[in-house]
């Protein structure tokens, strides 16, 4: 949801005339007073009084550009097969870590950038931002620009590239997302 | 006993966080160009924070703090790709050519 939210911002000028809808409201304004609940750590009447009233307004404010196209719908299945997905990217994101530091401490410097563009089947939107997001945090890739399935990469070196193109990455968010059941 | 262990791996976590974070500021200062800069400043510092909230959120661990800490982890989590992409993409949106080794050809 989070990754909608930041992503999509150019794409909700369009969207900005539209009325906001009730049900996306409440889910924004639940999500505020959760985090208000973590960040105030206190059960007083008074600060649950102030999280309600500002999670209220903020919840109607900012669904104007939280959910800036369609919601996106992900089911229980989706969920937990997207927590099993980050649990093994976590490693991901260090070993890309370790490959910057390795890089930056050696005397020669090996890097030869490059751009590549990529090509995914990936059909939803958020298949297309996880897959994004994943691509940023993947050792010696950055995403530079995204259209539709398409992805315009920045690349440290050959073997970083070979890798996003070998498209192993794009079947794993496929399988987390583009699934039988989605909408 | 297990109170040593916790410092130890506070401890061993936030030097990890310290190191990366070093590599991070190396690769903005030896990088060539505004992108190789960008996968330093991106990888390195979400694993520098990401390891020290890490070691912060452990050392106070009992006490609802921790929570606020790891909700912070996954703030950073999110928020550091998302910034680099940004970069990059406003950079690329104004024209600029990533760098390439000398006597390598465009493709």
């Amino acid at each position: 949801m989070t990754a909608t939210r930041t992503t999509a911002g150019p794409a909700s000028h369009g969207a900005r005339g539209s009325r906001p809808r009730m049900p996306h409201a409440l889910a924004a304004g639940v999500t505020i007073f959760a985090f208000w609940l973590v960040i105030s750590a206190s059960l007083e009447p008074g600060d649950l009084l102030l999280g309600v009233v500002l999670s209220a307004v903020l919840g109607v404010w900012s669904v104007q550009f939280l959910w800036a196209g369609a919601a996106p719908r992900v089911s229980l299945r989706q969920l937990f097969a997207l927590l099993r997905y980050l649990a093994g990217f976590s490693v991901t994101v260090f070993r890309s870590a370790v490959h910057v530091a390795r890089v930056v401490v050696d005397p020669r410097l090996p890097i030869s950038p490059r751009l590549i563009t990529c090509r995914t089947g990936l059909r939803r939107e958020i298949s297309r931002i996880a897959f994004a997001q994943s691509v940023s945090l993947t050792p010696g890739t950055l995403t530079v620009d995204m259209d539709g399935g398409t992805f315009l990469v920045h690349c440290l070196d050959e073997q970083s590239a070979a890798r996003i193109l070998s498209g192993e990455l794009e079947r794993q968010l496929a399988r987390v997302f583009d699934g039988e059941d989605d909408t | 006993m297990t109170g040593m262990l916790l410092h130890a791996l506070t401890i061993a976590l936030a030097v990890t966080g310290a190191l990366f974070f070093l590599a991070g500021t190396l690769g903005l200062l030896r990088l060539p160009d505004f992108y190789s800069r960008v996968h330093a400043a991106t990888k390195c510092d979400t694993v520098g924070a990401g390891a020290i909230l890490l070691a912060l959120a452990i050392h106070v661990a009992p006490h609802p703090e921790a929570l606020k800490i790891l909700v912070l982890l996954l703030l950073v989590l999110l928020s550091s790709p998302t910034s680099g992409h940004a970069l990059a993409r406003a950079a690329h949106h104004t024209g600029l050519e990533p760098w390439r080794r000398p006597g390598e050809r465009a493709r």
